[in-house]
C-alpha cells in the first residue's frame, strides 16, 4: 500500500508561519496519530497531505512518489471528514459511488467494491437511505465507507469522532483499529484528544505551534515525554509539576530543595547542576496521599489541603493545594488513587511521592531525567 | 372581548389591504366577460358574461405568438442568468481573491441604473450587432437587470454551503464545474427557484426595451403587444380585448407564484438567518 513522506514541509498563511520544517515519515500500515491543541497546524499539516492546500516549501512523497503539486484526487488519498461531509442530495450508494463514477469504473466493479466496503462497516442495509435518515454513527461509517471503496494508498482522518457522544466514540474508535488491522491501510489521523491518540495509535506525533515536538510509541511518551509541553498533554489527568531547585548534583545523586518540602536526593543526573532551577514532574498515580510521618527516606513529600474529590468507581482523583507558597500562590496537585480512602475537602493531608517516580525537566523545560519505568 | 375586537380589527384592516390589492385584476377580469356598450357598466357581475373578447385577441391579433415570444424570451433570460450566475456565485462565494467585495459592489451598482440611461446606447449595439427585432437581442438586454440580483442571490447561498463537501468532491476527483453542477446545485433548489421565477417576471413584465428592440410581431413581447392592441379607429379604445389580454397573461404568473411561493420565501431569506 502506500507509505507517506514529508520532508522538510514549510506552511505560511499571509506572514503566519503555520508548519515549519516538519519531517515525518509513514511506514506502510502504519496508523500515525498526529495530536496538539487547537491551532497546533495538525489539521493543516493534514490537509497539505491531501493537496487541500499547497505548501509554502516542501516535498511530499505518497507510494513513492512525489505528489507535492497533484491534486487530491491523483494523490491515492482517501479523507474522513470531522462534518462527514455526505453529499445530503444522495443515497448511501451514491455518496460512496460518486468518486468511482468520476474515476469512470465500470458498474460491475464499483457495485462489487461498495458491497464489500457496506459488509465489511455493516451498512448493507442503508445503501438505499439518504444521509439525514442516518444516526451520527451511522453516517461516520458512510464517510469511512465512502474512503474505504476508493481503495487509497493512505487514508486521512481529520478529528473523525468529534462529532459522536462519549460511549459511541469508543465503540468507533476501536472500529478503526480493527479495519486498520484487517486491511493493513496506511492512516494518518488527526485529532486533539490525547485518549484516542493513546489508544489508536501504533505512532504518535505531538504538535505545537507549527512544530513537531516528539514522535514515538504512545508508552515511550507517556514514559519519557521530551519536554514539559508533551508531559503536560500526554496522559489525564495531566501530570504534576513543581518547581524546585537544585541543591547538588554529583554520582551520589541530585539534591532537590522543592518549596514546603524537605530536600530530597533523588538519582543522578549529569544534566542539572547545582544552582539550577528545575521542574519535577510526577503523575497522579505515582502519587499518594499519607502524613509527613509515613514519609520514607525514598519519598517526596508535600503537605496541603484537599479541595476536591472525584470519585469515578474505579479510581479517585483528589486535588491538593500544597500548603507552601509556590511562585506566588498554592500549587495545585492531581492525585489518582485506587484506595477509597476516606478523604474529604478541607483535610491537611500530605501527597507522597516515591523518588524514582519524579521527571526532572532543566529551567527550558526539556527532560533531564525521567522516572523509572 | 378586546380580543375579539383586536381579531376583528385585524381582519377588517387585512380585507382592506387585499381588497386594495385585489381589485385592479378583478375589475380586468370583470371587464374582460363584457362586451359592446355594457363595459362601461359598473355592475360587478356582468349580465351576459361572454368569452369573445378572448377569442378576439386570439384571432384578430397575433397574440398567440406574442405569448410564445414572451416565454422564449423569459426562459432564455432565465437560463443565461443561471448559467452566468451560479459560475460568478461559485467565484465570488467560494474562492477567494483580491477585490472580491469590490467586484461585489460593482456588480449591484450595474443594477442602479435608469432603464433610460443605457437605451440609447443599448439600442446602438443591438443594431451593431444585428440583434434589432430579435428575441436574442431582449434575453442579451434583460441580463441587465437579472444577472445583478441573481449572481448575489446564489452568491449568499453557494457561501453559506459547507467547505467540507466542496473538498470532499475535491478528493473525490471532481472538477469545479462537476462540483457546481453535481454537488452544489441540488442543494440550491430554492435560491435556483427564487431567482428563476423573479428573473422570468423581469423579463415577462419588461416593458421599454421590448418596444425600442423590437418592431414585428415576430420578436414581440406580450406588454407591447398589450399596449398595442388597436380598435378599429384611433378614438376607440378596445377595453374588452386590452383587459382579456391582461388577464390572460397575469392568470399563469400567479399560479407560478403560488405553486413556488414557499421556495421563493426560504430562498429569499436564505443568508439572512443561520439555520
Amino acid at each position: 500500500m502506500g507509505t507517506v513522506i514529508l520532508r522538510k514541509i514549510n506552511k505560511r498563511f499571509g506572514g503566519v508561519e503555520v508548519l515549519c520544517d516538519i519531517d515525518l515519515e509513514i511506514a506502510d500500515g502504519a496508523l500515525v496519530v498526529v495530536v496538539g491543541p487547537s491551532g497546533c497546524g495538525k489539521s493543516t499539516l493534514l490537509r497539505l497531505v491531501a493537496g487541500l492546500e499547497e505548501a509554502t516549501s516542501g516535498v511530499i512523497e505518497i507510494a513513492g512518489r512525489d505528489v507535492t503539486h497533484m491534486p487530491p484526487a491523483k494523490r491515492r488519498i482517501a479523507m474522513v471528514f470531522q462534518s462527514y461531509a455526505l453529499y445530503p442530495h444522495m443515497s448511501v450508494y451514491d455518496n460512496m459511488a460518486f468518486g468511482l463514477k468520476l474515476a469512470r469504473h465500470d458498474k460491475a466493479q464499483i457495485r462489487a467494491r461498495i458491497d464489500e466496503a457496506a459488509r465489511l462497516l455493516q451498512i448493507d442495509h442503508l445503501l438505499d437511505r439518504k444521509p439525514r435518515a442516518l444516526s451520527g454513527g451511522q453516517r461516520q461509517r458512510v464517510a469511512m465507507g465512502r474512503a474505504l471503496v476508493r481503495e487509497p494508498a493512505v487514508f486521512l482522518f481529520d478529528e473523525p469522532l468529534s462529532n459522536l457522544d462519549a460511549a459511541l466514540r469508543v465503540g468507533m474508535r476501536l472500529e478503526i483499529a480493527r479495519l486498520q488491522r484487517e486491511l493493513g491501510a496506511t492512516m494518518l489521523y488527526v485529532t486533539h484528544d490525547q485518549t484516542e491518540a493513546m489508544t489508536l495509535a501504533q505512532t504518535i506525533v505531538v504538535m505545537r505551534d507549527g512544530r513537531i515536538e516528539q514522535m514515538g510509541a504512545p508508552l515511550e511518551l507517556y514514559r519519557r515525554p521530551r519536554n514539559l509541553f508533551v508531559a503536560g498533554f500526554i496522559g489525564t489527568p495531566a501530570m504534576n509539576v513543581l518547581p524546585a531547585e537544585v541543591g547538588a548534583s554529583d554520582a551520589a545523586g541530585v539534591v532537590l530543595r522543592i518549596p514546603g518540602s524537605d530536600a530530597v536526593r533523588l538519582p543522578p543526573c549529569a544534566e542539572v547542576r547545582p544552582g539550577d532551577r528545575v521542574t519535577l514532574g510526577i503523575r497522579p498515580e505515582h502519587l499518594r496521599l499519607g502524613s509527613t510521618e509515613e514519609r520514607s527516606e525514598n519519598d517526596i513529600a508535600v503537605p496541603g489541603t484537599i479541595t476536591h474529590v472525584e470519585h469515578l468507581g474505579a479510581e479517585t482523583h483528589v486535588y491538593l493545594d500544597t500548603t507552601a507558597d509556590v511562585e506566588g500562590g498554592a500549587q495545585r496537585l492531581t492525585i489518582s488513587t485506587r484506595r477509597l480512602a476516606s478523604v474529604e475537602p478541607g483535610q491537611l493531608r500530605t501527597a507522597l511521592a516515591a523518588r524514582d517516580a519524579c521527571h526532572i525537566f532543566n529551567a527550558a523545560g526539556e527532560l533531564a531525567s525521567h522516572a523509572a519505568p | 372581548m378586546s380580543a375579539a375586537l383586536k381579531g376583528i380589527g385585524l381582519y377588517a384592516v387585512a380585507f382592506l389591504i387585499v381588497a386594495f390589492a385585489l381589485f385592479p385584476l378583478a375589475w380586468a377580469v370583470i371587464s374582460s366577460l363584457k362586451t359592446g356598450t355594457a363595459i362601461f357598466d359598473t355592475a360587478l357581475i356582468p349580465a351576459e358574461p361572454s368569452l369573445r373578447n378572448y377569442i378576439a385577441i386570439f384571432a384578430e391579433q397575433p397574440f398567440g405568438r406574442t405569448i410564445v415570444n414572451s416565454l422564449v424570451v423569459g426562459a432564455g433570460t432565465v437560463g443565461l442568468s443561471l448559467i452566468l450566475a451560479l459560475g460568478a456565485a461559485y467565484a465570488l462565494g467560494r474562492v477567494s481573491f483580491r477585490g472580491r467585495g469590490l467586484l461585489l459592489m460593482v456588480i449591484l451598482a450595474v443594477s442602479m441604473f435608469p432603464q433610460v440611461a443605457v437605451l440609447s446606447g443599448m439600442f446602438e449595439l443591438i443594431t451593431t450587432f444585428g440583434l434589432y427585432d430579435t428575441h436574442l437581442a431582449l434575453i442579451v438586454s434583460y441580463l441587465i437587470f437579472t444577472l445583478p440580483f441573481t449572481t448575489w442571490v446564489l452568491t449568499t447561498f453557494m457561501r453559506d454551503l459547507p467547505k467540507d463537501l466542496e473538498e470532499a468532491a475535491l478528493v473525490d476527483g471532481a472538477s469545479p464545474w462537476i462540483v457546481i453542477t453535481r454537488i452544489f446545485l441540488p442543494l440550491m433548489g430554492p435560491a435556483i427557484a427564487s431567482t428563476t421565477l423573479l428573473a422570468f417576471l423581469v423579463a415577462w413584465n419588461e416593458f421599454l426595451f421590448a418596444l425600442t428592440f423590437t418592431l414585428t410581431a415576430q420578436a414581440r413581447t406580450v406588454p407591447v403587444a398589450i399596449a398595442l392592441i388597436s380598435g378599429a379607429s384611433q378614438y376607440e379604445i378596445p377595453w374588452g380585448p386590452l383587459m382579456a389580454a391582461s388577464v390572460t397573461v397575469t392568470l399563469p404568473m400567479i399560479a407560478l407564484v403560488l405553486v413556488f411561493q414557499r421556495k421563493i420565501v426560504s430562498g429569499l431569506t436564505a443568508g439572512a438567518v443561520k439555520g
